[in-house]
């Protein structure tokens, strides 16, 4: 598994989505501090994600604010941008599409209120599939 | 006496009390203080026209600026009076700060937080930014190549990103670049500091919280550097 994914989610989407996605490695994270922290990480280390998963409502720092991190980090460590897969139980209204616009290169998947963790895992790995192809990686 | 809130701008009746070589300005309508030194108050006299005495600083800043006359120029002779001021001294126990950041939406409290800073002689070199993702950008950037600051004063409420989020991706950065040690953050706000944002300062380690005006006489200066003591130390 070469291609790496950092994931960012509550706790049942992280335990039914494990270590793997559409054969991707995942590193599941709680947080969007975390999420912000480990991609910082990885570009340290040279070994940036092909991919980063986050759902918006995140704990304590939400999933925008994560997002808006992220990009800040790349500005500063002068990185290329990460494709992000921004995932919220609300559709894609004027302000989130601004949102979406503003950071560049966020695709942005719509949540069922009632998906359970299976079927959000499961919708996410055929997201992440297309998506993969459309980068080339597949 | 009419003044205008440099915050929130809505004319105020507002409180002012000599305090050490400060008049603390207090908002009624977002709870935002100042200091400035009666030195800075006649240079702004000057520049600003001769407004009549008895009318407050802030007032005719804040008009001045609203008018487009002086802007920045008044800003910059805030500064440039603090930083010459004879009377104020840096607190002995302190140790002298290389970098600081200060993270502030607005522009006139930034300045004015920046002053403070330099005029006691806390830092030497003060770099502002007006949103959390400028900050989160310079600080990985400093972590990166060195040269990371020695204190982090960060406003709570920003459009962007709010200061608790700011912080706690700075802490995770720190992790991420295995920093050996945090760099102390200061917030300084309005915001009450509940429950929730005690436990946030608890989760950040090393983060101490001021607000914006507290009522007391003590000037906001003595107070910025009474907590700096207790979060950065000798």
């Amino acid at each position: 598994m070469s291609v790496q994914v950092l994931l960012a989610g509550p706790e049942a989407l992280r335990t039914a989505v494990g270590n793997e996605l559409a054969g991707c490695a995942v590193t599941a994270l709680a947080g969007g501090a975390d999420l912000v922290g480990e991609y910082a990480r990885c570009l340290r280390a040279r070994t940036p994600p092909t991919m980063i998963i986050s759902e918006l409502a995140l704990d304590q720092v939400d999933g925008r604010s994560a997002i808006r991190g992220i990009r800040a980090v790349e500005r500063g460590l002068k990185a290329q941008p990460v494709p992000i897969l921004a995932y919220a139980a609300c559709r894609a209204d004027d302000e989130l599409t601004g949102f979406i616009q503003q950071m560049g290169h966020v695709v942005h998947l719509n949540r069922p209120q009632d998906a359970t963790a299976e079927d959000q895992a499961n919708r996410l790995e055929r997201a992440l599939e297309r998506l993969l192809q459309q980068l080339g990686k597949r | 006496m009419q003044r205008y809130c440099p915050s929130c701008g809505q004319e105020v009746p507002t409180t002012s009390e000599l305090s050490g070589s400060y008049v603390m300005f207090a908002c009624a309508h977002c709870g935002l203080g100042l200091g400035i030194s009666p030195a800075t108050e006649a240079r702004v006299r000057a520049l600003t026209g001769g407004a009549p005495e008895g009318d407050g600083t802030l007032g005719r800043i804040a008009t001045a600026k609203r008018e487009q006359r002086v802007g920045d120029i008044v800003e910059r002779h805030v500064a440039s009076d603090a930083r010459q001021d004879p009377r104020l001294k840096p607190p002995a126990p302190l140790r002298q700060m290389r970098k600081v950041f200060v993270v502030e939406d607005s522009g006139f409290l930034r300045q004015v937080i920046g002053d403070l800073l330099v005029e006691r002689q806390l830092c030497k070199k003060v770099v502002g930014f007006d949103d959390g993702p400028a900050f989160v950008e310079a600080f990985a950037q400093s972590l990166a190549e060195g040269g990371r600051p020695d204190l982090i004063v960060l406003d709570v409420r920003m459009p962007e990103m709010d200061g608790r989020a700011a912080a706690l991706i700075a802490r995770a950065l720190e992790k991420a670049y295995e920093s050996p040690k945090r760099v102390p953050i200061l917030f300084f706000s309005a915001v009450l500091c509940d429950a929730e944002f005690k436990a946030t300062l608890k989760t950040l380690g090393s983060a101490r919280y001021i607000r914006k005006i507290d009522g007391d006489v003590q000037s906001l200066g003595e107070r910025v550097a009474a907590v700096l003591a207790k979060l950065i130390g000798a």
